[in-house]
């Protein structure tokens, strides 16, 4: 099925703009719903809640992964190396594939938060979600006294 | 829940909260019990019901077969382990006695003594919450309870046959009932109402039959071998109400000369699994009932982590859960 290379415009809310074959982007509903609304080819679709920097990776994610006669090993690399960025990063990515409805990516998203929390102290894991202890030193003991079971 | 959101939410960066609520959702409840330390918000989202009830359905997709065992000197939780191996882990909540009856609904256990004066206690292994219930005036069985209060059914339960245990489907509670004949009585608990659903025959052979569930549906499983094959009878409901019967071949190394019970159950990722005391220790297969129709056979399975001389009254099926009551 070729589609002859219609390209649709992206735009980020810092204003950089990702030409994406339109076979690929309406993979996603919402910017099927778009285009089906507006029938707009030459047009721009905003994308008022996702930065340059965020869509630079999801985009790379799509297009790796629409690759044609693209192995499930060469998948599989691919999204190891994509996942190696930061907490901060990485929930960045997953607004972005939450807000574009990319159900595929939120998935490998919250795969790699639950590995990257999974057996780890309590620290890292106010560090993974960049969470403010609010308990008092006395609150905080007496929570981890009543669940120690759970820590064994 | 907003404003209690904003006060206890402080964070160094902007992660909002429907994600951790999402990612949390996913996490086994032993992991929750040690995030509740996190923060005073982790501890109020883990509380929460609209929480607990999206867990409970994250549970339900896990793989794994998770299991439950009623011991005669005590209670069982049995997981997969890595690499596959089935180990089982003792849970001391209360002390069984040799009069002890146990049942299983939503994740929760309930064990209680029919005939003595020691109240009912429900169990949730994943939270290790312990609850007693009140004593029932009379001998009818009570169980209806929202959060804090219990009170009595209006009607009687028939007794447990054989011990054997009820299943609960969709709100409401199937069980074998022997007056004034074999069948099978549903319990409706929103209703609180009776019906009583009859066999596909005028069978007395009750003893070998065991209540599972097959997909939503209520089925019975009738270990009385005959021609090296169980029957599997699954109640249909449309077009109209029937017993359908499958046959399943018997595990290729069955020994016909253990006697005694079998105690069975359905495991959630859909695998009928059953266990038969033998020579004071167990044997135990298990069927994928979901599996393509040619990979369907029996397979054994090995549990570690069992006392030397076992002796095995009932399996039931587990799912996580963060609730404490049903």
């Amino acid at each position: 099925m070729m589609s002859l290379g219609k390209l649709i415009t992206l735009k980020t809310n810092d204003n950089e703009e990702f030409k994406l074959d339109k076979t690929v982007a309406v993979k996603l509903e919402i910017i099927k719903n778009i285009v089906q609304d507006v029938d707009c080819t030459s047009n721009v679709i905003p994308l008022p809640n996702i930065d340059g920097k965020t869509m630079t990776k999801v985009v790379k994610y799509w297009k790796k992964h629409s690759e044609e006669g693209v192995t499930e090993v060469q998948l599989k690399n691919f999204d190891q190396d994509f996942l190696k960025m930061s907490h901060s990063e990485l929930h960045d990515v997953h607004l972005a594939a939450k807000y574009l409805d990319d159900n595929q990516l939120k998935e490998v998203i919250i795969q790699e938060f639950l590995d990257r929390i999974k057996g780890k102290p309590i620290e890292e894991i106010r560090e993974v979600f960049g969470i403010v202890n609010d308990y008092t030193p006395e609150e905080e003991e007496e929570v981890r006294r009543e669940n120690a079971w759970a820590f064994e | 829940m907003e404003t209690k959101m904003k006060k206890l939410g402080r964070r160094k960066v902007s992660i909002p909260d429907e994600i951790m609520f999402e990612i949390f959702s996913w996490l086994p409840v032993k992991s929750l019990m040690c995030f509740k330390c996190v923060s005073g918000f982790c501890n109020s989202l883990v509380s929460e019901s609209r929480f607990s009830d999206i867990h409970r359905c994250h549970s339900m997709t896990r793989p794994g077969t998770k299991l439950f065992l009623h011991e005669r000197k005590g209670f069982y939780s049995v997981e997969q382990e890595k690499g596959g191996k089935m180990c089982a882990s003792l849970f001391q909540f209360t002390e069984p006695t040799n009069k002890s009856r146990m049942n299983c609904a939503n994740g929760l256990l309930c064990v209680w003594e029919p005939l003595t004066v020691r109240s009912a206690v429900i169990f949730n292994p994943g939270t290790r919450e312990v609850r007693s219930l009140p004593r029932p005036n009379n001998c009818g069985n009570y169980l209806i309870g929202i959060d804090e209060s219990w009170r009595e059914t209006q009607s009687n339960f028939p007794p447990l046959l054989y011990g054997k245990p009820s299943v609960c489907i969709s709100g409401v509670i199937y069980q074998f009932d022997s007056a004034p004949k074999f069948a099978i009585a549903a319990f409706d608990v929103k209703s609180e109402k009776f019906e009583i659903i009859t066999l596909w025959n005028e069978s007395t052979w009750l003893y070998f039959y065991h209540l599972i569930e097959v997909k939503g549906k209520l089925a019975v499983v009738d270990y009385h071998m005959v021609n090296n094959s169980f029957d599997l009878w699954i109640l249909e409901h449309s077009p109209k109400r029937e017993w359908k019967r499958h046959v399943i071949r018997s595990p290729s190394k069955w020994n016909y000369k253990v006697t005694g019970p079998i105690s069975s159950c359905m495991s959630r990722d859909g695998k009928i699994v059953l266990i038969r005391n033998f020579n004071s220790s167990i044997l135990c297969w298990c069927y994928d009932l979901i599996a393509m129709r040619k990979r369907r056979r029996w397979r054994k399975l090995k549990i570690k982590g069992l006392p030397e001389e076992t002796l095995i009254y009932g399996i039931y099926s587990h799912v996580e859960t963060l609730a404490s009551s049903i």
